[in-house]
């Protein structure tokens, strides 16, 4: 420095160094520290962590088979099935009928079995005939049910917990679910199959390897892909499976026929092909103690099969998509445990 | 390698030639002359390198209250356009509650929030200095959203359960794609204002460099008078007073406005941020409420959303409260609390198994509904942000307006005091020639 030069670098130095301290003054404020803008905002830093809830394939309720003999069968049908005004003291049924409502777990948005129709505000499909005449059967009136709206893998939790009486949602029966829940006799034999595009030249999972297939989370359906060589995409419900295929993230759907059917009706460029892989005893879900209730129901289901009520519902639901068809056999005999 | 030894050697310089006589060097500074001299350099550097801090420090500082004050516009601005984007949301759901045939009330109050929220958003776009990718990916994400909200409308007049998907994957969209960069955007900017209040708080420094060049000032005159025997030097005693003078002036000016800004920030600035961030937290809930609705009876996880959003929208109101109590927010909390009310007996109905009551008290309109008690608070809560954020942005231009108008006279004056003490000082100079 040329202050260096100077016989009095003390006083030079010392001016130097007040120049500096006037500039340092002056600019280095920035480093200033204080409240930072979460302060301001009154929140804590978080990591950034968005959870996106890309589907997956890593879902299923069902678990490994368990013998429970036939699936299909359920406890006998209370004979005679009593009168609304009769129900048994203290059964289950009378608790229901002083509560003043059936509590039912359903879909509100599988097309043709438990749907909420847009244009009534009222859920309605082949399912919730059903618990219409169970609702007849105890109060003498087809509208005394509260619906609860749950996805396919709250099924056996709103039972266990108690949360509903009756789960009515395409709940095929299984010897793994019998471990926790009842079913009543099977009301209606569905199969797996497989809805692809129009123009799609598969015609069954087989013609299907390496390809996106959605499935909905806790069910039979998606556990079964398993045995196939495609990719599973799991979804909360079908209906977000149909969403999926519409935008072209997954290439098919495996589902109930009767699930794959309402599909075919909302979306033109749809088709369900190939034949059953899979045989879907449906039956109503009910806690795994009240067996005097699956005993009514199965009286009812009896009945109205005896009736043609089942008929007429087939009909009006399922029989324009799926082609005409009887009743299931029922089967009973199941000793209560 | 070698060198060739045939290379000559080389030629010794001779040691006799003759040396001149080392002239006697004339030592530096020992004259007065030269002293004076560099005193006047001195002084004269000093003025000019004051004024010149005063002015990067005044227009920094006035800098940085502009930002603060655009800071603020902008976060409440996204605020106020996640809100708006989150009621669109809110307002299509429960649209869906009441059938294919959504009463052209809710579509209209869904398509004016979802443009306001649009619209709000690619002005901030183009405003904010960082944000404008993450904000430019949230209006893409609008697109994304109104898209599938379209293809939910079009399922749902079709009597197509499908739709209830579209609206769950519009949800999603909405959250991931519009409301997260907005998040991310209101943090940026927050933490921007941060600096820039860091930043005004430590400008008062200055006043150390302007005692600095005072007391230099006066010890050039100390010498000056010692060394001349003259009590004064009338012109540079005139400039450093007047120095001193715009000094003192500048330092109460800078002090004063960080005090101000401070103080602003401690109080209708974060009253403010609380209260916009209260609204936005209050339409999530609206949201929840109307998905739990669309769950008929299995709405439980937004039910528990919609707790936390209003515990945290009624701490936020608290820290409101608590930080600007002077002003008109304090009806806010019994504004919420109305709505509240509503919303407990719309969860009573769909609890009690009247789904079809609650759905119709929700989606009801008119005085006493809970869509008027909603709109209510986010009216006053919208009208208290917006008093709000413009009186910051007037103080914080008024104040940056003084401290830039301080700086200009404390330029002025240290061009004086160098006129003075260059005048005054080449006097005493002349006296030596």
């Amino acid at each position: 420095m040329s202050v260096s030069l100077s016989p009095s670098p003390n006083r030079a130095g010392r001016l130097a160094a007040v120049l500096g301290a006037l500039l340092a003054g002056a600019l280095t404020l920035v480093g200033c520290s204080g409240p930072d803008g979460w302060s301001d905002l009154g929140r804590e830093p978080t990591a950034s962590a968005e959870a996106t809830a890309q589907p997956s394939a890593s879902a299923s309720a069902t678990a490994a088979p368990a013998d429970c003999g036939d699936p299909r069968q359920s406890y006998d049908p209370l004979s005679p099935l009593p009168a609304p005004d009769a129900l048994p003291a203290g059964s289950t049924m009378a608790a229901i009928r002083d509560r003043g409502e059936l509590v039912v777990g359903v879909s509100a948005d599988t097309l043709l079995l438990g749907a909420r129709n847009p244009f009534t505000g009222t859920i309605e499909g082949f399912d919730i005939d059903v618990l219409h005449d169970i609702s007849t059967a105890i109060f003498g009136d087809p509208d005394h049910l509260r619906f609860r709206v749950i996805t396919s893998g709250q099924r056996l939790d709103v039972l266990t917990s108690g949360e509903v009486d009756i789960v009515a949602r395409t709940f095929t029966a299984t010897c793994a679910r019998w471990e926790s829940i009842a079913f009543s006799a099977t009301y209606y034999e569905a199969g797996q199959k497989v809805l692809v595009a129009a123009d799609d030249p598969a015609t069954s999972l087989e013609d299907l390897a390496g390809q996106r297939v959605c499935a909905p989370a806790g069910t039979t359906t998606l556990t079964r892909l398993a045995d196939y060589d495609v990719e599973a995409v799991a979804a909360t419900t079908h209906t977000e499976c149909l969403a999926l295929f519409q935008q072209g993230e997954v290439d098919a759907i495996t589902g109930d026929d009767t699930i794959l059917a309402g599909f075919a009706a909302q979306d033109p460029q749809a088709k369900v092909v190939g034949s059953a892989i899979s045989a879907e005893p449906y039956g109503l879900g009910m806690q795994a103690g009240q067996v005097d209730l699956v005993q009514f129901v199965n009286a009812v289901l009896a009945q109205r099969v005896a009736d043609g009520r089942w008929q007429a519902s087939y009909d009006r639901w399922l029989a324009p998509a799926l082609g005409a068809a009887t009743a299931p056999t029922p089967s009973y005999g199941r000793a209560a445990s | 390698m070698t060198a060739p030894a045939s290379a000559p050697a080389p030629v010794a310089r001779s040691s006799t030639a003759p040396v001149a006589p080392a002239k006697p060097r004339r030592r530096f500074l020992t004259r007065t002359p030269d002293k004076l001299r560099l005193a006047m350099g001195s002084v004269l550097a000093l003025c000019l390198l004051i004024g010149a801090a005063t002015m990067v420090v005044t227009l920094a500082q006035s800098s940085a209250m502009s930002a603060t004050s655009r800071e603020t516009g902008q976060i409440v601005g996204l605020l106020q356009a996640r809100g708006s984007l989150v009621d669109a949301q809110a307002t299509a759901t429960n649209a869906f509650l009441v059938g294919g045939l959504e009463p052209a009330e809710l579509r209209l109050r869904y398509q004016g929030a979802l443009a306001e929220g649009s619209s709000a958003l690619t002005t901030l776009a183009g405003q904010t200095d960082d944000g404008d990718a993450r904000l430019s990916s949230a209006s893409s994400g609008i697109a994304v959203y109104s898209g599938l909200i379209e293809q939910a409308r079009a399922n749902n007049r079709q009597g197509f359960p499908v739709g209830t998907a579209y609206l769950n994957q519009a949800s999603q969209a909405l959250t991931t794609q519009v409301l997260a960069p907005i998040d991310e955007t209101v943090i940026d900017t927050a933490n921007a204002s941060a600096n820039d209040f860091a930043l005004i708080a430590g400008m008062p420094n200055l006043r150390w460099g302007l005692i600095v060049a005072a007391l230099v000032l006066i010890g050039v005159q100390v010498w000056l008078t010692r060394r001349t025997r003259r009590t004064f030097n009338v012109p540079m005693l005139a400039g450093t007073v007047v120095f001193a003078i715009a000094a003192l002036y500048l330092a109460n000016t800078v002090q004063n406005a960080a005090d101000v800004a401070a103080a602003t920030r401690e109080s209708s600035y974060r009253a403010t941020l609380a209260t916009a961030q209260a609204v936005s937290l209050v339409a999530e809930a609206r949201s929840d409420e109307a998905f739990g609705l669309i769950r008929r009876g299995s709405g439980a996880t937004y039910e528990t959303d919609f707790d936390a959003a209003i515990t945290q929208a009624r701490a936020d109101l608290q820290r409101s409260t608590e930080a600007d109590w002077t002003t008109a927010s304090q009806e806010l909390p019994g504004l919420l609390e109305d709505w509240v009310t509503q919303h407990d007996e719309i969860r009573a109905l769909d609890d009690g198994g009247d789904w079809d009551g609650a759905v119709a008290l929700a989606t009801s309109s008119g005085e006493g509904s809970p869509a008027a008690a909603y709109q209510a608070f986010v009216d006053t809560a919208t009208d208290y942000v917006a008093e709000q954020s413009n009186q910051i942005q007037q103080t914080m231009a008024s104040q940056g307006s003084q401290v830039v108008l301080a700086g200009w006279l404390m330029v002025i004056a240290a061009i004086a005091c160098a006129a003075g003490s260059w005048f005054g000082l080449s006097r005493r100079l002349e006296e030596y020639r």
